[in-house]
């Protein structure tokens, strides 16, 4: 046995091997985003929860806000306009989040404006309890500081299902997930499937339809903020058409009533520019076109001679 | 701090970087261990380690006074046993008792009369608290011999690898340990090593993916398409809270063996019994003798004849139940497997179906089935879904699976990772020891490797709620 008898031999020659295993499958994974933005998902979440009050449009919602909107194509057509994507995964639209979203804007600007991305999800209990925002705010101290320290590892230690790692190795499907430092996280996934998110469609408004009373709280906060003079848009993101049959049928959302009631309470309905676009996974606008969406949707809020301005450029 | 969070990284290497010139002296040696536990504990909430110190206090004051005071021993130990149930039932059951009382009222229409209180929990009170009480009851059987150093009285109940989910270590175990340098010796540290990959394997491979799958069914998002799904839901949430536990306890006895101690065995492939009898010798070891040794035998056990036998086995499970939460689906869970023991040691089913072809395999797949419907009233929020999930189980409408793919690849994982690990095969002759070796060690490198890239989202771990 000789010094295979000795325990820090043991020891570490599995740290070598385990750290042999770990960097050869940080390897032949797939890379988790295609552009390199050099921001790992974490610190993604910590730059966005730190932004500082200095943003004219503030872009608020949960993943389709998210993945769908990229403020630096907004900001081509809004210029001037200093514009943050604060979306997060499975959001609630609280007054708590709302408000938190409010307060990235400039107090000093003329133009402060609130979008939100509304789905009929983000006004869910289910929403509410497990909201990716809370998740990120929440987050011990210790844990973001690691996180912080760590960016550069987290990435390729991040986990992956075998069925994931295999697919990838043999090319049949692979999903890339890029974080922006201005709070946009761009999705694709190759080959695009719109159906993809439609299991998760099918029974998340089983128990789960909006609820009145988170309702009447978003319709309060929109009240409030637009009282503040917060200009508040507010605008629902594409998604497939099968999941958007379950939205229509399932969720309890009622578009035209809520447009009413948004502009009983000073805010205003934007209507999404019309498609098509490529739902990359049934519920999020792949990242190749969600510039080109985000320009178009730009194009709707800008004021006229801003507009024009651009145009003529 | 949980043994998976990275800060319990940086506090265990702080603490076995300077353990080996702490442990030499007997007041520096316990004052280590207690420090580094009460900023275990006190890192989830600093203000609870007063209500560890102070419940503590009085059971090591109660020893010194036992000692003392022989003849008033009987009331000392009264005083002990009020002190810790009066804080456990406090902390963890007022709530429970007055919405109950206040229930109770109204049904005679009369209004209610005790606030219901909903108290923050202190993380793993209910394990100190028998830890510490087994300390007093030992001294007044006569088994143990009080301290007399408060150092080495708080380093054995605060210990930190079992102070707030186990294993619920014996004060009359723990303090002769405590007493003696342990240096860990090469197979202590290599057991250790292996214990806490496996702790960590199972906890943050099997228990944290399957976690989310049995969270969203029990939160009513998921839809069983069959009686199947509903089976292997439940498996899930078997193989969840079993990885989960013994994970933990495993860390915890690595842990303790590193240090040079011994923890006592909590986990022993509790789901290859073949009797319900034999799953609770293998089940939560260290609280089922606790109640074995100072619940079921003082009530008089088995030896008071058959039927006063069963009805103090059942007390002790409902009591058991009753450990685990204060709520109504933990004492159905208790009077569940109480029911199914009677009615095992009426039949001896187990030992007549073993005789058969097969009998084993039929035993082990019974006591399965009877674990598992246990555990949906352990698991549910409430007595009616527990009756909704129980009825899926049972209503034979389709065998489709429809559950996800990722789920039951980590219940065929936890399950063939029982039986290997149950079967691991001996070396055979023509291999040679160091080549076998060398196969261990690249074993517990892919260990390490998929605890990191087939980690699920971290949670806390479960048993820390009771």
């Amino acid at each position: 046995m000789g010094f295979l008898a000795r325990i820090s031999c043991r020891f570490w020659i599995i740290a070598v091997l385990a750290t042999a295993m770990v960097v050869a499958v940080a390897h032949v994974r797939p890379p988790e985003g295609q552009f390199g933005t050099g921001l790992s998902r974490e610190k993604f979440w910590l730059v966005k929860l730190r932004a500082p009050a200095t943003y004219d449009l503030v872009l608020a919602g949960d993943s389709r806000t998210l993945c769908d909107l990229d403020p630096a194509s907004m900001e081509q057509v809004l210029r001037r306009q200093r514009v943050l994507n604060f979306g997060f995964n499975v959001v609630a639209l609280t007054p708590d989040y709302l408000q938190a979203a409010a307060d990235k804007l400039d107090p000093s600007s003329a133009m402060r404006t609130l979008l939100i991305g509304i789905t009929p999800r983000a006004l869910t209990p289910v929403n509410a309890k497990l909201s990716g925002y809370d998740e990120e705010k929440n987050r011990d101290w210790d844990e973001k500081v690691f996180n912080w320290a760590m960016d550069p590892v987290n990435s390729p230690l991040r986990p992956i299902m075998p069925a994931a790692m295999l697919q990838y190795v043999l090319g049949t499907r692979v999903s890339y997930k890029d974080f922006f430092p201005n709070g946009w996280m761009s999705v694709s996934l190759r080959p695009a499937d719109s159906t993809a998110d439609l299991g998760v469609y099918r029974r998340i408004f089983v128990r789960n339809q909006i609820s009145p009373k988170m309702y009447d709280a978003f319709l309060g906060k929109v009240r409030q903020l637009a009282a503040s003079g917060i200009r508040v848009r507010v605008v629902r993101l594409p998604i497939a058409p099968g999941l958007f049959d379950q939205e229509e049928t399932k969720s309890g959302f009622d578009e035209q009533a809520l447009i009413r009631d948004l502009h009983a309470n000073g805010a205003e309905w934007v209507a999404s520019p019309p498609g098509p676009w490529v739902i990359t996974d049934g519920s999020h606008i792949d990242a190749a076109s969600a510039p080109e969406y985000s320009r178009r949707l730009a194009e709707r809020l800008a004021p006229a001679r801003i507009l024009a301005a651009t145009i003529g450029q | 701090m949980l043994f998976n969070s990275r800060i319990f990284v940086v506090f265990a290497i702080a603490f076995f970087l300077f353990w080996p010139f702490a442990r030499r002296t007997l007041n520096r040696r316990w004052a280590y261990i207690v420090v580094f536990s009460f900023f275990f504990y006190g890192w989830w909430d600093w203000r609870y380690v007063f209500l560890l110190i102070g419940t503590g206090m009085v059971d090591f004051l109660a020893g010194l006074a036992m000692e003392r005071r022989p003849e008033q021993k009987r009331a000392i130990l009264m005083v002990s046993l009020a002190a810790n149930l009066g804080t456990l039932g406090f902390f963890k059951y007022s709530a429970f008792i007055a919405s109950n009382v206040n229930a109770l009222a109204a049904a005679f229409n009369v209004s209610s009369f005790l606030p219901e209180i909903a108290l923050t929990l202190p993380v793993g009170i209910s394990f100190y608290t028998f830890q510490s009480l087994s300390y007093t009851i030992d001294i007044y059987r006569g088994h143990l011999k009080p301290t007399r150093n408060p150092l080495h009285f708080f380093a054995a109940i605060s210990m930190f690898p079992h102070l707030v989910a186990g294993p619920i270590m014996r004060a009359a175990v723990l303090l002769p340990q405590l007493e003696e340098d342990r240096r860990p010796t090469r197979g202590q540290l290599w057991m250790g090593l292996q214990l806490i990959a496996h702790g960590f394997f199972k906890k943050m491979v099997i228990a944290d993916n399957l976690a989310p799958i049995v969270n969203e069914a029990w939160n009513g998002q998921f839809v069983a398409a069959s009686f199947a799904d509903w089976w292997l839901l439940v498996m899930m949430f078997g193989f969840q809270i079993y990885c989960d536990f013994s994970g933990y306890s495993d860390i915890a006895r690595g842990l303790a063996k590193w240090m040079g101690y011994e923890f006592s065995f909590n986990f022993k492939h509790p789901y290859l019994s073949t009797s319900l009898r034999e799953f609770w010798t293998r089940w939560h070891i260290s609280l089922s003798s606790w109640f074995r040794d100072y619940v079921y035998i003082p009530l008089g056990g088995a030896r008071r004849g058959e039927l006063r036998g069963h009805l103090n086995m059942w007390i002790t499970m409902l009591l058991s139940g009753l450990w685990h939460g204060a709520a109504w689906t933990f004492v159905i869970w208790g009077a569940i497997h109480a029911f199914f023991l009677s009615i095992e040691r009426i039949t001896r089913w187990p030992e007549r179906l073993r005789r058969f072809p097969f009998g084993r395999a039929a035993a082990l797949s019974f006591v399965m089935a009877q674990v598992a419907v246990a555990w949906v009233f352990f698991r549910s929020a409430s007595l009616h879904q527990a009756l909704e999930i129980v009825r899926g189980m049972f209503t034979l409408n389709a065998f489709a699976v429809t559950l996800s793919r990722t789920g039951l690849f980590f219940l065929g994982l936890g399950i063939a990772r029982e039986v290997y690990v149950w079967h691991r095969p001996e070396r055979p002759q023509w291999l040679p020891l160091r080549t076998a070796v060398m196969g261990e060690l690249a074993w517990y490198a892919c260990v390490v490797t998929a605890c990191i890239f087939l980690r699920g989202a971290g949670s806390a771990f479960i048993y820390f709620q009771f």
